[in-house]
């Protein structure tokens, strides 16, 4: 089960990432968990929202480039130890970790942990034999 | 070491000059019809004759050589002698993806040997200077000319290599370097860079300095000949095409001689193609009337010219031409290098499989860097949600372009609503 991210190009600039934040605020759509990856001369922003396909279309519509990608949403146990099985499991198959970031979650005691992996059906295959479930994206997006 | 040829030749006659030059524009003709296609398939197109040509004014007949036919026919088809003939074989960027490649007979050696000694001469080059060649990769070519050249001045030369600006301080301080040849852009940046590693101009034995590749404004020549406390010589060549020296400064420093007895030089209108008032500015087209290996008939140069009509005090009767700045074509001069726009695209295109929407480049030239920057609008193409990816292309592009241009290379990623207009220069 796929969750969405929303992908998004900013130069290295002041007032770029603000603006998408008030782009999205002004379409009311809410950030569920965020990510910056940068470099010196640009950044790629990564979005979890609750409307990924209107929070595309706005920004497009301001002139932002924007990519939907598939990343794997997974509910870790909030505690020593909770991510590292995830990441002996990739490791020992030979799967990259693309990229991860997480947000805690006030309820339930457990860590949503955002993967993109290379390659992502591998990865898939691995978390189901494991029986490490993935987050309903209905879940992820609106709780 | 007196001038290598008797001086008679460049103060021979008008006249007598033009006659000379109408026998070779002549022979010239008919062995590119003979030897090399495009040259008859153009002429044919044109419904011209080699024997049509009867004056020197008949040139005007004839039709243009663009720097595009010389990338379309790589990388021998404009050779008008069989391989065997040929010694050397030069490649410099084209405007495609191919280089342009030139040939050389033995003779074309000792003609450019002659060609570039007689501008080195006219400098006042002697037997007890030093010299040092410091240019960029994209002009490996005059570095290889001006060494020979020297070298049969009998100077002590200091070639061509690929040095950081620091250790080509060293060298110019340490070797005690007295002529130096390079760039106008290199010597600013040397300038610059003197006063700021402690070397004081006065402790250098440099004398004179030889400026190629980027014509030479009244300012820049003043400020460093006072930095320097020397003279500066402007010389003007191809850098695509055989080579450097074509025209070049005399004692006077009031325009370059051209070496009419081996190019014939005409400045036409870049828009119309028609020959300009004697006086007035226009684009410098020429035709070897020597070269043997690699002729070029009514080669457009892209260079902005006029010539200057009184005659020269120093007694020279070559005419002479004013190199005015900026270009008549799509091109950019960096370094010396001319770089051209369908180049930057060619390029581009071979390595990213596209390009992208939003594209600019400029020249960026100041006292401390000089390079091409190229922006690229990160559209739907570029993009990727994965930072390796994005810089991967970054570089890609950057390599492909330093590597196949000669110059260094800057290449940033852009938001495209941060930019306007087609791809071109900005």
């Amino acid at each position: 089960m796929h969750a969405e991210q929303i992908s998004v190009f900013l130069e290295n600039k002041a007032g770029r990432l603000a603006e998408v934040g008030r782009i999205l605020a002004d379409a009311s759509i809410n950030i569920r968990a965020l990510s910056l990856a940068d470099t010196s001369d640009f950044g790629v922003l990564r979005l979890i929202v609750d409307q990924p396909e209107t929070a595309r279309q706005v920004l497009k519509d301001n002139g932002f480039t924007v990519r939907r990608t598939e990343v794997v949403a997974v509910e870790v146990e909030d505690r020593p130890g909770g991510l590292l099985k995830i990441l002996d499991l990739m490791d020992n198959a030979g799967v990259n970790i693309e990229y991860m970031y997480a947000y805690a979650n006030p309820q339930g005691g457990r860590a949503i942990m955002i993967f993109r992996f290379d390659p992502m059906d591998k990865a898939e295959g691995l978390l189901d034999k494991a029986g490490i479930g993935r987050m309903d994206p209905h879940d992820l997006y609106s709780r | 070491m007196a001038d290598h040829e008797p001086m008679d030749a460049q103060r021979l006659d008008p006249a007598k000059r033009a006659q000379r030059q109408l026998e070779l524009l002549q022979a010239t003709l008919n062995r590119v019809h003979r030897a090399v296609p495009f040259y008859k398939d153009r002429f044919m197109e044109n419904r011209t004759e080699p024997g049509e040509v009867e004056s020197l004014k008949d040139i005007a007949k004839l039709p243009f050589t663009f720097r595009s036919h010389l990338a379309d026919h790589y990388p021998y088809g404009l050779f008008a002698v069989p391989l065997r003939d040929i010694v050397r074989i030069h490649t410099a960027p084209g405007l495609g993806v191919h280089p342009v490649v030139s040939g050389y007979t033995r003779q074309d050696l000792s003609t450019w040997k002659e060609i570039v000694q007689r501008g080195l001469s006219a400098s006042g080059l002697a037997a007890t200077d030093i010299l040092q060649i410091c240019l960029d990769p994209g002009l490996a070519n005059w570095g290889r000319d001006y060494k020979d050249a020297a070298e049969v001045l009998g100077a002590s030369v200091i070639p061509l290599t690929s040095l950081s600006l620091e250790k080509q301080q060293m060298v110019l301080s340490d070797y005690k370097t007295s002529v130096l040849v390079t760039t106008p852009t290199f010597a600013a940046q040397l300038a610059a860079g003197l006063s700021s590693s402690g070397i004081h101009p006065n402790e250098l034995a440099l004398r004179s300095l030889i400026l190629v590749g980027e014509p030479l404004s009244r300012d820049a020549r003043t400020s460093l000949e006072e930095t320097f406390g020397l003279t500066a010589w402007s010389q003007y060549g191809l850098s695509d095409v055989p080579g450097p020296a074509v025209a070049f400064e005399c004692e006077e420093h009031e325009g370059m001689h051209v070496n009419e007895d081996h190019f014939l030089p005409e400045i036409v209108d870049p828009r119309t193609r028609e020959p300009v008032a004697e006086g007035e500015e226009g684009e410098l087209v020429l035709t070897t009337l020597t070269t043997r290996a690699f002729p070029l008939i009514r080669f457009a140069t892209g260079d902005r010219m006029r010539f200057i009509q009184e005659p020269c005090k120093c007694g020279r009767t070559l005419r002479r031409v004013q190199w005015l700045p900026g270009r008549t074509d799509d091109t950019a001069v960096i370094r010396g290098v001319k770089v051209h726009h369908d180049q930057i695209l060619s390029h581009v295109e071979r390595v990213l499989g596209f390009v992208p929407e939003r594209f600019k480049f400029r020249a960026v030239q100041d006292e401390r860097a000089s390079m091409l920057e190229v922006w690229m609008g990160v559209d739907d193409h570029l993009f990727s949600d994965e930072v390796k990816v994005l810089e991967g292309s970054v570089q890609a592009v950057s390599a492909a372009l330093s590597q196949e241009l000669g110059v260094p290379v800057c290449v940033r990623l852009k938001e495209t609503s941060q930019m306007n207009g087609r791809a071109g220069w900005v």
